[in-house]
């Protein structure tokens, strides 16, 4: 989905970096909504993406990082049947009137999250790859329906396979399916025109993404 | 926002109307009032263009005209920095707002927006009905009318429209350009044609 979250290219968003932001968090809440939505999360990245991308563009802009986060966990646990939207807004009230946050604690649940989350296996390799580093290729102009990995500012440019990363699990299909990944390396030009300055923009993508650039 | 997904219909219930609200009018008029008056600085889309991105979603269109009369009032010193604050906490505490009213005024102005000229026939243009045309990668400071999903695909000049300035530019041909609408937005698109009234300096020949 081209929505307002592919914010790659774009202008007037102020700087990237700026004072306290190599801070992870910025409040305690924000660790809480953190675990609960890896707690409760639907396992895939991709469709927890993909429902952030959902929200009201306004809001979407609006929320910070980790308020993003705790709707995707909200919006996840509703749409299960978990909880009902009634529930969140019960305990809104109830915790706004004082009421004591229940707490709970898994020891052993706790430790397999967290080795699930360090567990970092590496790609298997691509072996029937349809390209070689060194190859030129054009990135296809799309309109994707859902969770893409392919930014916008990225269609239609040419660019060079610099390195076949491996199999992996294709965002748009939700990992049904896995596909090789290319490091493609794009000059700064071809992107932005010729009065930029120069430099190359590095992004890995998805088999799927590109088409041979005959050209 | 062209070829942005996710902000729901074009055309909402009442859509159709043209005000929503009794205020919307009167925006109107200040913005024609006081560019016309010459009471403040004037770069109208290029003023809304730098509105913070939340604001800019959040606000409804003549939200965003009166923020952008407020910036070019304060930019050309009509009013100064506090005075708009200053007003809505008078206007809050009950005063009423003061009204004027000025036929001559309106009559003039009434007349400079009827008369719209004419654009002149293109002078010199570099692209001819049929030519294939690329639109030009870029990365723009300022206003600029060439959309984002555009850049880099090709079309087809359909007519040769007229001289007319580009924004951050001189006066220079205008081409109505057509694109297949697989170009745009790849093989699995609805099939049609995208059509785009682009500048000169937007373009260049396709190979």
């Amino acid at each position: 989905m081209d929505g307002v979250h592919d914010v790659g290219g774009m202008q007037g968003f102020g700087p990237a970096v700026w004072p306290g932001s190599e801070q992870p968090t910025h409040a305690d809440w924000e660790l809480r909504a953190f675990v609960l939505a890896l707690v409760t999360g639907p396992g895939s990245s991709h469709a927890f993406r993909h429902t952030i991308e959902r929200l009201d563009p306004a809001r979407y802009l609006s929320d910070g990082y980790y308020e993003r986060w705790l709707y995707e966990a909200e919006q996840a646990l509703v749409e299960s049947g978990a909880i009902t939207h009634e529930e969140v807004l019960d305990w809104e009230h109830r915790l706004g009137a004082g009421a004591e946050m229940p707490r709970t604690s898994d020891l052993e649940g706790a430790a397999s999250l967290v080795r699930a989350l360090r567990r970092n296996r590496p790609l298997e390799p691509a072996v029937d790859a349809r390209f070689a580093a060194g190859d030129g290729v054009r990135v296809r102009r799309m309109r994707p329906a859902g969770h893409t990995r392919c930014p916008r500012y990225l269609r239609g440019a040419r660019g060079t396979v610099t390195r076949v990363q491996g199999l992996d699990g294709v965002p748009d299909v939700d990992n049904a399916a896995t596909e090789p990944v290319y490091a493609i390396a794009f000059d700064s030009g071809e992107l932005w025109g010729d009065d930029v300055e120069r430099h190359v923009v590095h992004a890995d993508l998805w088999e799927r993404y590109l088409e041979p650039d005959h050209v | 926002m062209g070829g942005m997904q996710g902000f729901g219909p074009v055309v909402g219930p009442g859509g159709d109307a043209p005000y929503h609200h009794d205020w919307e009018p009167r925006i109107l008029a200040l913005n024609v009032i006081t560019g016309f008056e010459r009471l403040r600085v004037s770069n109208g889309r290029a003023d809304r263009e730098e509105m913070p991105p939340v604001e800019y979603l959040a606000a409804g269109y003549f939200d965003r005209w009166l923020w952008s009369v407020e910036r070019g009032l304060l930019e050309h010193g009509t009013i100064a920095a506090g005075e708009i604050d200053a007003m809505i906490d008078r206007l809050e505490a009950g005063e009423v707002v003061a009204r004027s009213t000025d036929p001559v005024q309106v009559a003039r102005m009434l007349k400079v927006l009827d008369d719209v000229p004419t654009l002149p026939p293109a002078e010199n243009p570099r692209f001819a009905v049929g030519d294939r045309v690329r639109v030009l990668r870029m990365r723009p400071h300022g206003h600029n009318r060439s959309p984002r999903y555009l850049r880099g695909v090709e079309g087809v000049v359909q007519r040769v429209q007229c001289n007319d300035a580009r924004p951050g530019a001189g006066a220079e041909p205008v081409y109505l350009v057509s694109f297949d609408s697989v170009d745009v937005w790849g093989d699995d698109a609805d099939r049609g044609a995208v059509l785009a009234d682009l500048w000169e300096g937007y373009l260049e020949p396709a190979t």
